[in-house]
């Protein structure tokens, strides 16, 4: 069962309103991706999880500020997108369901993929260091 | 260095740990709380062996996240001979370490409950 829409509106507005393009279906996923086929893309599968407000997010935008990053950057929602979530899962099946987590694409390849744990107890400024460092090997 | 797991609840509450027996036993999960002298994790994988013997399969779970394929587990505090957040990977220093004697010698006062993330 969904959360309610207007409990995650304000975490996905967190994202969407600051560049980060919402995702809400499997057809979006994958225009997002054959759009951005010749470039970097990244998906963030958002949450309700704590550590998606006091770290994830806020780390995922701190990294964004600067560069190198992503061309583009998606997002879909775990627990609401749920086709869309689901079709991002099927790109990287080695990869444990995992939410929050973040997706990673190079002319559309999976190339890395950052689990929960990383934003666990985390802060902002180390999850963004850890993004970083995939995001310059991104070409 | 505390020498009691119980003393860093509030560290490992709610993150993805991993916890390794005297059994000879590795568990991969969320750390929950410790109710009678037993450590709770949910969302859990298991392994056969301790760290040592499975590098492999945490280095994997270090990257790419690890299956949760136990809802809940009860682990004696007294069985655990090493635990420490996944994300700082102790089983290549040899962190982590919480000797049987000095847990009995450090028992730690009961934690009130805490609800998981």
């Amino acid at each position: 069962m969904p959360y309610p829409e207007e409990m995650v509106a304000p975490m996905r507005a967190e994202l969407s309103d600051n560049g980060v393009e919402e995702l809400r279906s499997e057809e979006a996923v994958k225009e997002f991706l054959e759009r951005n086929k010749d470039k970097s893309a990244m998906i963030v599968l958002n949450s309700v999880c704590g550590c998606a407000a006091g770290a994830a997010r806020p780390g995922i935008l701190l990294s964004l500020e600067g560069d190198p990053k992503p061309d583009a950057v998606g997002t879909v929602f775990a627990g609401n997108d749920v086709d869309a979530v689901n079709y991002v899962r099927s790109l990287v099946p080695q990869a444990p369901p995992s939410s929050p987590s973040v997706y990673m694409f190079n002319k559309g390849e999976p190339m890395a993929y950052v689990p929960r744990h990383v934003f666990e107890g985390g802060h902002p400024e180390s999850v963004a260091e850890h993004l970083r460092g995939a995001y310059a090997k991104l070409s | 260095m505390t020498t009691d797991p119980q003393k860093r609840l509030k560290e490992f509450h709610g993150k993805t740990c991993v916890v390794e027996t005297k059994l000879d036993q590795t568990f991969i999960g969320r750390c929950s709380r410790f109710q009678d002298a037993n450590l709770i994790m949910v969302d859990l994988d298991h392994l056969h062996g301790g760290w040592d013997k499975n590098v492999e399969k945490l280095d994997s779970a270090f990257s790419m996240g690890h299956w949760p394929v136990i809802k809940k587990v009860f682990i004696p505090k007294t069985d655990i001979t090493r635990m420490e957040l996944l994300v700082k990977e102790p089983w290549k220093d040899k962190s982590g370490e919480f000797g049987e004697e000095l847990v009995a010698a450090n028992p730690a006062p009961d934690e009130p409950e805490e609800k998981a993330s």
